[in-house]
């Protein structure tokens, strides 16, 4: 019996929080196992998602053909992953539309669960926001906390949504990658999966005047270590979660990829 | 005062009898969105399960008969015979309650005919319940309308329905005109706010030509599944949701099922 397949949404309500650097694990994720997954980038004005993975398909959702586009395609095709990127400037009209077309429920009926990757700021307000999309909505939820946007201040201890959301038992932390490797690696032409096989010791190096798209290829061992110990325990990271989401919805896992 | 009247009627004892309803829609301008009204109305007893029939005067074509066929007849109510078919069936009737979509342009000389007739004689001695949804355009002649429809609204529930087709704002920027109008009609009138519906969804429901509620349901005329967009059915669900919550809270399935007997 074939599983169910897995519409990962990855938000966020604010801008600058990684939503698109996560969205970019779990696309390389599951390409590394072998899938062909569908992605979505719903940045019209500054699309980035789409520039890492030209395939993407751009959506307007402030225009009903673009949200035709992404949430007619979402429960269908059962057997292929779904990744979306979802901007913060379309955080409020994609969780209305969510709402008012039951989503949920028409996925399901396709075999295909919604999976929530919620990346909030440390303040009461995102957390929040989190619970009470979560609660509303019923569908697997994930909370994704990004150390890039620091640690939990003291005032958030006394709010129960963070307490709770905290507790949610699929729970994702993406470590702190210094700035200029994290500017390298935001460069529009580095494959996550390439630069992994291009990097890994022993790799041939590019012979010279060898043309290249690989522009990482040229870093220093240093560098180049740098990225990979944080590129392969946050791969690690997404397998681990998705896994267990998979393990919830008494699913057939994904094979463990070593990274 | 329509909701005082609703009130009287709560506590008056049942009479274990159903009077028939009738429920005129009607519009003195077309293109208002009668007939749009007119349908969700059909769905929203269709929900309820209440038996309704339809009179569509858009004789001969039939918009609101493409749509709804099995509960739908075409007539013309300026010719006696078709007055008949209507009013002489309302006792004899099993279902209980009729809509009437009015041609456009004809609410007015259809209520003076009715009048002739004696409709609202019987409506005044008790034999049949009456109700006009008296659809809104935006202009001020249609704001005029409300006058004359007041003299026919004595014994009955009027509704003064605002079809926000195109944005239409009813005015509301005027506070003067808004009190001139609306605040009077406010003492006789409820007041059903016909949000817009995405224009891509209400095209796609008129391509499919089945009732609102059954797009919104992915069926077929033949009630089967069908392969209408997630996002156009999820539109016209939640659009459809929010004008019946406002028949509910209008107390439209009490006034029209009153002195029925419970199941």
């Amino acid at each position: 019996m074939l599983g169910k397949s897995l519409a990962i949404l990855v938000v966020s309500p604010r801008e600058r929080s990684g939503t698109t650097l996560i969205a970019r694990l779990f696309a390389e994720f599951f390409r590394l196992s072998g899938d062909a997954p569908l992605l979505f980038d719903t940045d019209t004005l500054k699309p980035k998602f789409s520039k890492y993975f030209p395939e993407a398909q751009v959506v307007n959702l402030d225009k009903t053909k673009g949200q035709m586009g992404l949430f007619d395609t979402l429960p269908l095709r059962a057997h292929e992953p779904k990744i979306v990127d979802v901007t913060s400037r379309a955080f409020p009209t994609f969780f209305t539309l969510m709402r008012d077309i039951d989503f949920v429920a028409e996925a399901r009926s396709n075999n295909v669960e919604p999976v929530i990757v919620y990346i909030p700021h440390y303040d009461a307000e995102d957390f929040e926001r989190g619970f009470k999309i979560r609660e509303h909505f019923g569908c697997e939820f994930m909370l994704a906390e990004n150390a890039f946007l620091g640690v939990a201040p003291q005032t958030l201890h006394s709010v129960n949504s963070y307490w709770a959301l905290k507790a949610h038992p699929v729970h994702m932390m993406i470590p702190l990658l210094d700035p200029m490797s994290m500017n390298l690696l935001e460069d529009e032409r580095v494959s996550m999966a390439e630069f992994l096989k291009a990097s890994a010791p022993g790799s041939a190096p590019p012979a010279a005047g060898e043309k290249t798209q690989l522009p990482l290829a040229y870093l220093s061992l240093d560098a180049r270590s740098k990225i990979r110990n944080w590129l392969k325990p946050s791969l690690r990271e997404v397998q681990r979660v998705v896994q267990l989401v998979q393990a919830r919805l008494n699913t057939p896992v994904s094979e463990p990829q070593s990274f | 005062m329509a909701k005082e009247a609703k009130e009287t009627k709560k506590s008056e004892k049942p009479s274990g009898k159903q009077k028939p309803a009738v429920i005129i829609v009607g519009a003195d301008k077309g293109g208002v969105g009668k007939t749009t009204v007119a349908r969700t109305m059909l769905d929203y007893f269709a929900g309820k399960n209440v038996l309704t029939r339809a009179f569509d005067t858009e004789s001969p074509r039939g918009t609101l008969k493409r749509f709804h066929p099995r509960v739908t007849e075409v007539v013309d109510l300026t010719q006696v015979a078709d007055q008949m078919k209507v009013l002489d069936t309302l006792h004899s009737s099993e279902v209980k309650v009729s809509i009437i979509d009015v041609r456009a342009g004809l609410l007015s000389r259809t209520l003076k005919d009715m009048t002739d007739i004696g409709f609202f004689d019987a409506v005044k001695n008790g034999e049949f319940k009456f109700a006009l949804f008296h659809v809104l355009g935006p202009s001020v002649a249609s704001l005029n309308e409300i006058d004359e429809m007041l003299p026919y609204t004595e014994n009955a529930e009027y509704y003064v329905v605002k079809n926000h087709i195109n944005d239409t704002n009813f005015f509301e920027w005027d506070q003067e005109t808004y009190n001139r109008y609306f605040k009077r009609a406010r003492r006789q009138a409820n007041e059903i706010n016909v949000p817009k519906l995405n224009e891509m969804a209400y095209e796609q429901v008129e391509v499919s030509g089945v009732p609102f509620a059954m797009f919104g349901q992915n069926k077929t005329a033949k009630n089967q599944r069908a392969d209408y967009s997630l996002v156009l059915r999820g539109y016209v669900r939640t659009w459809e949701k929010a004008i019946h919550e406002q028949y509910d809270d209008a107390g439209m399935m009490e006034w029209a099922t009153d002195g029925a007997q419970s199941s």
